[in-house]
């Protein structure tokens, strides 16, 4: 286990003290001559309640997604989860550990009903508490407060009771975001990775997700790290951001600090931020 | 009750039923097992051999042909998959094992090889095979609403993001997979015990053709599609028996024609439900499925 | 010694065969992307038809053009039939209807000749034997054999040249490597797909009349192991790759005829099982061609 920050010392932040919730270092993913990530880390502090990753498509956001729930097992880099290294753990392991996610469009077992695809999830690993004291569940056997959980989760969400028993064909797609997310909240998860969750949410809506993702960042004491597409969705939620372009990591920091900065103006629009037309 | 000929074609369809149930496993989880033939010739010897030689008693042989054969489905399969065999190379994979069983049978002097296996106590009959097959498919109904039939359906429906959610992929699998084998294995065990004579060619490709293609004429989604489609095209190669050799010509035939009309089979997760909440609203229970699909509920 | 040559020879006309169904294969995998199981039954046909013919007009080589052609049109009837309305389903539905297609075929020439018994060609040229004296062995073989080989060698090179040279090939080799790209730059998809399956069942069908011809009797279902190790030749070597199959069938050929020469012959199929099982477990992606294994 390597110690996963070395300014151990005291600061004014004391954040800083203890190890970063989630930190990447030099993670790079080459598959076969592609490379899709290049030497990327970040960290994910205590004092971090929302963060985002943003970047024009294919600069890697999901493939990182991807690293950081074990899908994908990095060519040379590691993970730490509160400093310890779980670089290349098996995914069904990742979950148990409290790392969930949710996908790009809606991915629901079509043939479960709304409650079932949240208690698979739900069953399968122990909630924080047991997780903290060490206990692990294997995926087979219910946990036993798994149906509770799934509850709970559904409610946070406050997904309508009415609709719990449906399948997610009949879902408005609003109620199916929902749905993914009560999912991957069920396991009371440290970190929560959501992939581009605004898509295809008219403005409304997307205040409503705005409010929720900020009030359960609140509710259950996790970390958000947010991928979107959506500026004004980003600046408005995230307390640091970092952009990714062609697989590297382009920069890092508060929102107004990447909104003036040149290099994220050329990434997304080509041209410099003050470049004459 | 019945006639004589009328009891041995439905003696002998609860057992092509209980096989069939056994290959529907692994299928619906799309993955080509197709072992089949070989986990029924291991259960059919396998009893066989306990009850003739060692005078072991009719049921407790049939559970150790089911055990030998799940065994050897669960050894089969842990290999293709701790080499991640493709969906194409583990048929190949599992076809050379029942293959190889098959040839190794024929010259084993043991066995009788290919001369045929004999002397065999006739103890199957109609009530065993059809209680067995009832009870079956009562376990099979308690298994989709049990966690592991809930794993199983979401393997089935999107087995890339079910790791991602805690569940063991390959342990789920490896479970409901030689559970699969057992199943063949059983039905081998009443077939040795029924047919009462056992030749290993009969455990080939026409035996292994016999059993998917109507399973999958009659759908994948559920387990229901499997036994009808293996009843109905058993009673209509039957209804045609008198123009004689006709029965594999309607299998296939009406599996093609279906497949080509309906790639899904006949009967579908929209035909289940479709059937279920029908059936729930005339005895008027409170339905899950909401009558309009195409209607979103209002936000 | 002599043990060592006979099994050579064999091994060359076992291997042929193997080698013009596996070329068939490698074809109709990389190009459809279906698991195709019909070939067995189409080349069942063309042997089949081949007797009427050799009967009718005692010359092996009409038989062997009245086989290819039969074949051919019998793989293309399938094709269209079978394959191009199922293929955009998982990949386990196209396999259900080509193997419902394959018994249909089979079935039909079993109840049609002869009751399903074997049949033997009658007498050709080709059953004449030649014996070679090297030392004190005497092996010999049939000239039917040397043909075998050599009308493989023939219809490989022959097939090489179309699938390089001509504008059918490219076709190919454009679908091959990508359907929607082939679509986009104006090639018929389902034309190519056709056609494909017709040359690899001209193949087939060859290779089923010459190897009527080299043994004692057919039946409808002959064919059936010949074909189930070729697609495992075929997955070994990597799909879409045509020397490797041709060096795939001629090396299993030699296999199986060395394991009998030594062996008993009955546990000649066990053996080439036994590889296959551990060549699938030590290389599942197969040697040479692309990685289209996986994707099936």
């Amino acid at each position: 286990m390597m110690p996963a920050s070395s300014a151990a010392s005291m600061t004014t932040t004391g954040a800083q003290a203890n190890p970063p919730v989630l930190a990447a270092h030099d993670i790079s993913v080459r598959f076969g001559g592609v490379t899709a990530l290049s030497k990327v880390s970040l960290q994910i502090g205590a004092g971090h309640r929302i963060v985002s990753i943003i970047g024009p498509n294919g600069a890697g956001k999901t493939t990182l997604f991807n690293v950081l729930t074990g899908v994908v097992r990095p060519s040379e880099g590691s993970m730490l989860l509160h400093g310890d290294d779980i670089t290349g753990t098996r995914q069904d392991r990742i979950f148990g550990k409290g790392i969930s996610r949710t996908f790009q469009g809606i991915r629901l077992f079509e043939q479960l009903t709304v409650e079932q695809n949240v208690t698979l999830a739900s069953f399968s690993v122990p909630g924080r508490q047991a997780r903290v004291e060490g206990k692990t569940v294997s995926g087979f056997w219910k946990s036993k407060d798994g149906r509770d959980r799934a509850r709970r989760a559904m409610d946070q969400v406050e997904l309508p009771v009415a609709i719990r028993g449906h399948k997610p064909p009949q879902l408005t797609l609003w109620n199916s975001r929902m749905v993914e997310i009560a999912r991957a909240i069920s396991s009371e998860p440290t970190v929560l990775l959501l992939d581009e969750p605004a898509a295809g949410l008219n403005p409304v809506e997307k205040t409503k997700l705005r409010e929720l993702l900020i009030r359960l960042s609140h509710e259950i004491d996790f970390h958000l790290v947010v991928v979107e597409h959506d500026m004004n969705f980003v600046m408005s939620i995230a307390e640091h951001i970092w952009v990714l372009n062609f697989g590297c990591l382009l920069a890092s920091g508060s929102p107004a600090e990447i909104q003036a900065d040149p290099r994220v103006h050329e990434a997304y629009l080509g041209s410099p931020k003050d470049a004459k037309p | 009750m019945f006639s004589s000929s009328v009891q041995s074609f439905l003696t002998v369809q609860c057992i092509m039923m209980i096989a069939a149930l056994g290959h529907y496993l692994p299928l619906s989880m799309r993955q080509l097992d197709v072992g089949i033939a070989g986990y029924f010739a291991l259960g059919a010897y396998t009893s066989a051999i306990l009850t003739r030689n060692f005078g072991v008693a009719f049921p407790l042989a049939l559970a150790a042909g089911a055990l030998v054969a799940g065994a050897g489905a669960l050894l089969i399969d842990s290999l293709a998959t701790r080499v991640r065999l493709s969906g194409f190379a583990y048929a190949i994979f599992s076809l050379a094992f029942a293959e190889s069983l098959r040839i190794v049978l024929n010259n084993n002097d043991y066995v009788s090889g290919s001369l045929g296996f004999v002397g065999i106590a006739s103890d199957t009959t109609l009530g065993v095979a059809a209680g067995l097959l009832a009870v079956i498919i009562v376990l099979f109904w308690l298994l989709d609403h049990s966690r592991l039939g809930q794993l199983r359906t979401a393997i089935a429906d999107d087995e890339f993001i079910t790791p991602q959610f805690g569940v063991p992929v390959v342990a789920t699998k490896l479970i409901i997979f030689t559970m699969g084998g057992a199943l063949g294995g059983l039905a081998g065990g009443l077939y040795a015990h029924y047919i009462v004579f056992l030749q290993p060619d009969d455990f080939g490709f026409a035996m292994l053709i016999a059993l998917q293609l109507p399973i999958v004429f009659g759908g994948l989604d559920r387990f229901y599609g499997a036994l009808l489609g293996t009843a109905l095209l058993a009673c209509l190669a039957e209804v045609t028996r008198d123009l004689g050799q006709f029965r594999l010509v309607f299998t296939a035939g009406a599996t093609l024609l279906m497949l080509i009309w309906r790639p899904t089979g006949l009967l579908t997760h929209d035909t289940i439900d479709a059937i279920s909440a029908g059936v729930k609203r005339w005895i008027s229970l409170p339905t899950g499925v909401s009558r309009s699909r195409q209607k979103p509920e209002t936000p | 010694m002599g043990t060592f040559i006979q099994s050579l020879i064999n091994g060359l006309s076992i291997g042929s065969s193997y080698a013009l169904v596996a070329v068939g294969f490698t074809l109709i995998f990389g190009v459809l992307r279906v698991v195709y199981l019909t070939h067995a039954a189409v080349l069942a046909v063309g042997a089949y038809v081949g007797f009427f013919v050799l009967h009718y007009t005692g010359s092996v080589f009409i038989t062997l053009l009245a086989g290819m052609i039969a074949s051919g049109f019998v793989g293309m009837i399938v094709e269209i039939v079978a394959i191009r309305t199922t293929r955009g389903q998982n990949h386990l539905i196209p396999m259900v209807t080509s193997i419902s297609a394959a018994v249909l075929i089979e079935e039909t020439l079993r109840m049609t000749v002869e009751g399903g018994q074997p049949i033997s060609y009658p007498r050709a040229f080709t059953s004449d034997i030649i014996r070679l004296h090297i030392g004190t062995a005497a092996p010999y073989f049939t000239v039917g054999q040397i043909l075998v080989f050599v009308m493989t060698i023939v219809l490989v090179l022959a097939l090489t040249y179309i699938v390089q040279r001509t504008w059918l090939g490219r076709s190919i080799r454009a679908v091959a490597d990508s359907e929607t790209t082939a679509s986009l730059l104006g090639i018929r998809v389902n034309q190519t797909s056709s056609l494909t399956v017709g040359l690899a069942s001209v193949l087939a069908g060859a290779g089923g009349v010459l190897l009527a011809l080299t043994i004692t009797a057919i039946d409808p279902r002959f064919a059936d192991p010949l074909q189930f190790k070729s697609i495992a030749i075929v997955l070994f070597v990597g799909m879409g790759s045509i020397p490797g199959a041709v060096v795939g069938g001629y090396l299993l050929g030699f296999v199986e005829s060395f394991a009998v020469g030594y062996l008993e012959s009955s546990y000649r199929d066990l053996f080439a099982y036994l590889m296959m099982i551990g060549i699938l477990m030590i290389r599942p992606q197969g040697l040479m061609g692309r990685q289209a294994a996986k994707r099936v």
